[in-house]
């Protein structure tokens, strides 16, 4: 069993229903525990003995192996709250947490306004790829609106991906400092007199919920229409909570040797939680979204974007037929289609 | 570059990282046995991973990334991928 792409095979299915209530287990190959039965995943993120994983540690390693140096990492490791812990981590969340609240209202609104605009190309051409001409350009209006900045542009896209990939060789740890340095650049550029909290928010925002919410819509609009094939949109009974996520697995390290479910992770060492597998039978689903003090800070918006979608596809009233679905390999960290092309008639 | 070639060059780097040189476990391959090893059972870990790719980078230019060393998890299997990359420049 491979776990570096285990999160977008078919295979993950057979592995959490098999493991949906065993205790965790060290994988030797990725280095860390797993833990991929649900009420264990809900239990263990609430432990104070774990600690944030460690995103820093390759960078400083570069910079001591070899002198190259990452400013702009740096700073989105002071900033990033997943990155943070105690006094810093929740001063990191209010401020996060003040931004989102000042700007959501705003930003609902505009994206029901974009989403009546771009689906319109369910009515206008037969064949429409949802990720592109709908989904991206969504999320990515949402965001641009909730930094105040045109800063983003698609070839960013995959920053927030890179920066949580711990799979990354150096070539790519220098590619992604220097998107971050452009991001930011950007960002001063566009917002008057920014603060270096204000500009930590900024960043944060973009690299926590851009990707993990394209990932999450995407998934989740093709796992519920891949089982309505052939049915009108306006058919098609769409939950309230997306069904699947873009973020199928967070990650912690252990701050202090536990014992838990018969295993002792000892201090240091890293577990992966699947956060995939709370999304089938009756796990916790609410818990794609974390647990603990940690929890998203993007729960409420990102629910009114998945409704603001499926809403927008439940006011079609046409046929549809998937050509084609096709997920990202670019990196080991989300789940995203890259295409999901349909044919509507 | 020949299997050979880079069977080698897989070796050096995991000389240069966690050297096995004294490690008696290993001391076949060094002699150029054709027995393969994991990455896990040489006990690598992420610093080792990252370190090993620095070594390969530095040593023959090729990009190596510690996701390769999941996908290709041993001397020979990494040593083909590599052999692969090279033909592929
Ligand atoms: C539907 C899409 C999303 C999913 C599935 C998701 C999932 C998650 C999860 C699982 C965590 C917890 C991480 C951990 O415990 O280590 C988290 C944290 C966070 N999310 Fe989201 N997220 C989504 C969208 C967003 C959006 C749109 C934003 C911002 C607008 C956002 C902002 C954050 C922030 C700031 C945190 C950090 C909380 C902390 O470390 O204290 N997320 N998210």
């Amino acid at each position: 069993m491979n776990l570096l792409t285990l999160h977008r095979d078919e295979a993950r299915h057979a592995f959490f229903e098999e493991r949906s209530s065993s205790a965790p287990f060290f994988d030797a190959a990725m280095g860390c525990w797993i833990v991929a039965n649900p009420r264990h995943i809900e239990q263990l993120l609430q432990e104070p003995s774990l600690g944030p994983a460690d995103y820093a540690g390759p960078y400083e390693q570069l910079t001591q192996k070899r002198g190259l140096q990452f400013p702009n990492i740096q700073f989105a490791s002071r900033h990033l709250p997943f990155c943070l812990e105690g006094a810093e981590h929740q001063q990191s969340r209010r401020r996060i947490a003040g931004h989102l609240s000042s700007r959501r209202a705003m930003v609902i609104e505009e994206m029901q306004d974009f989403v009546d605009t771009a689906i319109s190309v369910l009515d206008r051409g037969r064949k429409v790829e949802l990720m592109g001409d709908v989904i991206s350009p969504l999320v990515l209006h949402a965001f641009r609106s909730m930094a105040e900045s045109p800063f983003m542009h698609s070839g960013d896209f995959a920053a927030s991906s890179a920066f949580f990939d711990r799979m990354l060789g150096p070539k790519k740890r220098l590619q992604l400092e220097s998107k971050l340095g452009a991001i930011r650049s950007e960002l001063r550029g566009s917002v008057d007199k920014i603060s270096e909290n204000e500009e930590g928010v900024r960043l944060t925002l973009f690299l926590a919920g851009y990707e993990t919410l394209i990932g999450t819509l995407g998934e989740s609009v093709y796992s519920v229409l891949r089982q309505h094939q052939a049915a009108k949109l306006c058919d098609v009974p769409f939950p309230d909570f997306p069904p699947q996520t873009g973020v199928p697995f967070i990650e912690r390290r252990v701050a202090e040797s536990f014992e838990f479910a018969g295993v002792l992770p000892s201090a240091g060492e890293r577990l992966r939680f699947y956060l995939q597998a709370l999304t089938y039978g009756d796990a916790p689903k609410a818990g794609i979204f974390g647990f603990g003090s940690r929890t998203c800070l993007g729960k409420q918006l990102s629910l009114e974007a998945w409704r603001i979608v499926t809403g927008a596809l439940m006011r079609t009233p046409k046929r549809f037929r998937i050509l084609e679905y096709e997920v990202r390999s670019d990196n080991y960290v989300f789940t995203c289609p890259k295409a999901l092309l349909l044919e509507t008639h | 570059m020949t299997r050979e070639g880079a069977r080698q060059h897989v070796l050096d780097a995991i000389q240069q990282t966690v050297g096995i040189l004294y490690d008696q476990r290993f001391a076949d391959i060094l002699e150029g046995a054709e027995r393969d090893v994991t990455f896990v059972e040489l006990e690598f870990d992420s610093l080792s991973a990252m370190e090993f790719c620095l070594q390969i980078d530095d040593m023959i230019g090729i990009e190596v990334e510690p996701a390769d060393l999941i996908l290709y998890p041993s001397i020979n299997t990494l040593s083909e991928h590599l052999m692969a990359k090279s033909v592929a420049r």
